[in-house]
């Protein structure tokens, strides 16, 4: 049995709000595995660099990026215990 | 006087009807009863369905057959195609639509409502439907009278429905009143002449009701009640297809360039139909007849003829015109040419997108970044750099040389002229943006970036003053400083027009290395300037204008960084606010700084 009523379907399914938020976490997912796969590309470009420069410079978008993820994904979890309090709600 | 010219003669002609027949008045006001229905149901179906047919229009925009499916769709479902020519001309004037993919909607709009005249050919005509309209009234009122938004709008819905219902009663037992009093049909005409004449009855019912719906159901329940001939409700019909066009036409006349294309390929949609109809209409009648015979209408029953010719004309329309939409998107194009915005005019906001949402914050955030470019100039221009020089993306380097003259420029006129007009018309619209939950939040995004936009223009002014004075100044360690906050400047400045005209598809990082280097030249926090004062090569009143000084060019930097996180990409793509919630706070920069120094002081400067 499903958790949720049909009712309760229904209302989200009216809920211009549930729609957005279901965007939100949709547009952060997406943007999250986008820079996930960037930041691989930049490792591996960073292990083939000679360059100590290019090194350098690759270092600090690496760690730009896994700052920037490590923000988004405690992002996307708020964004599912605020969804889960809201269902209890 | 002459737009108001058809009220005039619609009130006097009114005034006539219910001062002289009970029964004309009962009919005008079924008409009146009729439009109020319709304009609710518009409201209810608005804010019922406006998300979700935003959401089809986006999705539609790619194949000429979507936009005709959704326009037909649209117009049949919401019975309106006002609505519906009202949200495309939004998403046109935004951008999100081009004329092409627009011109298709509204062609799939003209035969949407062509379900009208079925609607009320078929069931309307046959049921007692008065009947059922106040209790659909009355549910619809307890609806409006509930605090949530859709049971409102669903109310509003049930209450155009149940006055439409209403009116439609009205009308026809005003027309069978009326048929023991006065036989109308002893003014009906034959031949070129009938054509002709009511034709132009059906143009003029339409452009003063601002419906064609409600002079097809007048004109509908007028020919089941015997007061006027098939031959001359064709033409009454081929008459309110173009009176439609009429009024959209009247109405854009205050649009915007794309408004004023769309109206313009409307009414040549809509008179080319109508010519081939009023051309054609022999054969037209014989296979309405053919069909007719198909189905096995019965011979009286021309209501429902007139719902099939009304289709299987726009039909035609859509087969010739369809073919020639490229085409047709030329000519309006060089019919109407957009000039271009002046300074104080805005080039994609206005009354035409104002009340959808997503074409809206599309507007605002193009409209933005016009606002930046404008700012790009005026902050360039202070510099002493020549905007071009820093569009110029080549060599970068170049852009650490000194200016070959130094000149001091009036902020406050170019303020004035380039941006606190546009600035002003922008914060205007964003107040008038009817927005709910996360638009809401995303409209906040916006305004807070026309803030920043504002504030980068006023810190440049106070910059300015020490710049010109430093950049002429002998010493050569202030001179060298002043150099560099203005290189700093210019580079960022011209990397952020990159930007705007190429996000790519890393625009976060881009704008994260940017916000580092913009940490990382802060000469406050690096301890460079005690540096300078340690070795004296600038002195205490010196030290104090370059402090202010680099804060100011630190919060230029900050402010268009993070208005350009807003405003790059368009909204659809990722929405504003969370690129904002993403963006790294100046500690977590600092911090990412440092383990870069760290990791290059450690052998081999591995990576974490």
């Amino acid at each position: 049995m499903s958790g949720k009523s049909t009712l309760q379907k229904f209302r989200e399914f009216l809920s211009k709000d549930y729609r957005d938020q279901v965007n939100k976490r949709d547009k952060l997912r997406k943007m999250l595995s986008r820079m996930r796969e960037k930041q691989r590309r930049l490792e591996a470009e960073r292990a083939r660099e000679s360059h100590p420069d290019g090194r350098e410079l690759l270092d600090m978008q690496i760690r730009l990026l896994r700052e920037q993820r490590r923000k988004g994904i405690e992002l996307l979890r708020e964004l599912k215990r605020a969804r889960k309090q809201q269902g209890e709600d | 006087m002459f737009r108001n010219l058809p009220l005039i003669v619609a009130l006097a002609l009114l005034g006539w009807a219910f001062w002289s027949s009970e029964t004309v008045a009962e009919i005008a006001s079924g008409v009146a009863v009729f439009l109020f229905g319709m304009m609710a149901l518009e409201q209810g179906l608005r804010s019922l369905t406006g998300g979700t047919l935003e959401r089809l229009l986006r999705l539609s925009t790619d194949r000429l057959w979507k936009g005709l499916t959704f326009g037909a769709a649209a117009t049949a479902l919401t019975q309106s195609s006002t609505l519906v020519s009202l949200l495309t001309i939004s998403f046109l004037s935004s951008g999100l639509l081009g004329l092409q993919q627009g011109l298709g909607v509204i062609f799939g709009a003209n035969l949407g409502t062509t379900t009208g005249a079925w609607l009320m050919a078929g069931p309307a005509l046959h049921f007692n439907i008065g009947r059922g309209a106040l209790p659909i009234l009355t549910f619809g009122v307890v609806f409006i009278l509930t605090r949530q938004t859709t049971l409102r709008s669903l109310g509003w819905v049930l209450v155009g429905i149940g006055f439409l219902f209403l009116g439609i009663q009205w009308m026809k037992d005003g027309f069978d009143a009326f048929q023991q009093a006065f036989d109308l049909t002893a003014w009906g005409m034959t031949g070129l002449k009938g054509l002709a004449i009511y034709t132009g009855i059906g143009i003029f019912a339409t452009v003063v009701m601002q419906s064609s719906h409600a002079t097809l159901i007048l004109t509908i329940t007028a020919l089941a009640a015997g007061q006027i001939s098939y031959e001359n409700a064709l033409a009454i019909s081929i008459g309110a297809n173009i009176g439609t066009a009429v009024s959209t036409g009247l109405a854009a006349i205050t649009a915007n360039i794309e408004g004023r294309r769309l109206a313009g390929a409307h009414l040549l949609f809509n008179v080319v139909t109508a010519a081939v109809a009023l051309t054609l209409i022999t054969p037209f009648m014989l296979t309405v007849e053919f069909l007719a015979g198909l189905v096995g209408l019965v011979e009286d029953n021309h209501a429902v003829r007139l719902a099939i010719f009304h289709t299987l004309f726009n039909l035609a329309g859509i087969a010739i015109m369809v073919p020639l939409i490229p085409m047709m998107v030329k000519v309006l194009e060089r019919v109407f040419r957009g000039k271009p915005a002046p300074a104080s005019k805005p080039r994609y906001i206005g009354k035409a997108v104002a009340n959808v949402p997503g074409p809206a914050m599309e507007a605002a955030r193009k409209e933005l970044l016009r606002l930046f470019r404008r700012i790009f100039k005026v902050i360039a221009t202070s510099l002493n750099y020549e905007p071009a020089q820093l569009r110029a993306s080549g060599d970068r380097a170049q852009l650490n040389d000194p200016p070959e003259r130094v000149r001091a420029h009036d902020l406050d006129a170019l303020y004035q002229d380039q941006v606190k007009p546009l600035h002003g018309l922008i914060v205007d619209f964003l107040a008038r943006v009817p927005v709910q939950g996360e638009r809401a939040r995303q409209l906040v995004v916006l305004r807070t970036t026309s803030q920043q936009l504002l504030e980068a223009v006023k810190d440049t002014k106070h910059l300015q003053k020490n710049l010109v004075r430093y950049l002429r100044s002998s010493n050569a360690g202030i001179r060298g400083e002043y150099l560099q906050i203005r290189a700093n400047l210019g580079q960022l400045l011209s990397r952020l027009d990159e930007l705007s005209q190429d996000p790519g598809e890393d625009l976060e990082l881009s704008l994260g290395e940017l916000a580092a280097r913009v940490e990382a030249n802060d000469i406050v926090t690096s301890g460079h300037l005690d540096q300078l004062i340690r070795d004296r090569a600038i002195n205490a009143e010196q030290a104090t204008s370059l402090m202010n000084d680099s804060a100011y060019a630190y919060r230029i930097s900050s402010n268009l960084i993070a208005a350009a996180r807003a405003m790059f990409l368009p909204f659809e793509e990722i929405d504003a606010e969370l690129r904002e919630e993403l963006a790294l706070e100046s500690g977590e920069l600092r911090d990412i700084l440092q383990s870069s120094d760290d990791a290059e002081t450690r052998p081999g400067g591995q990576a974490p």
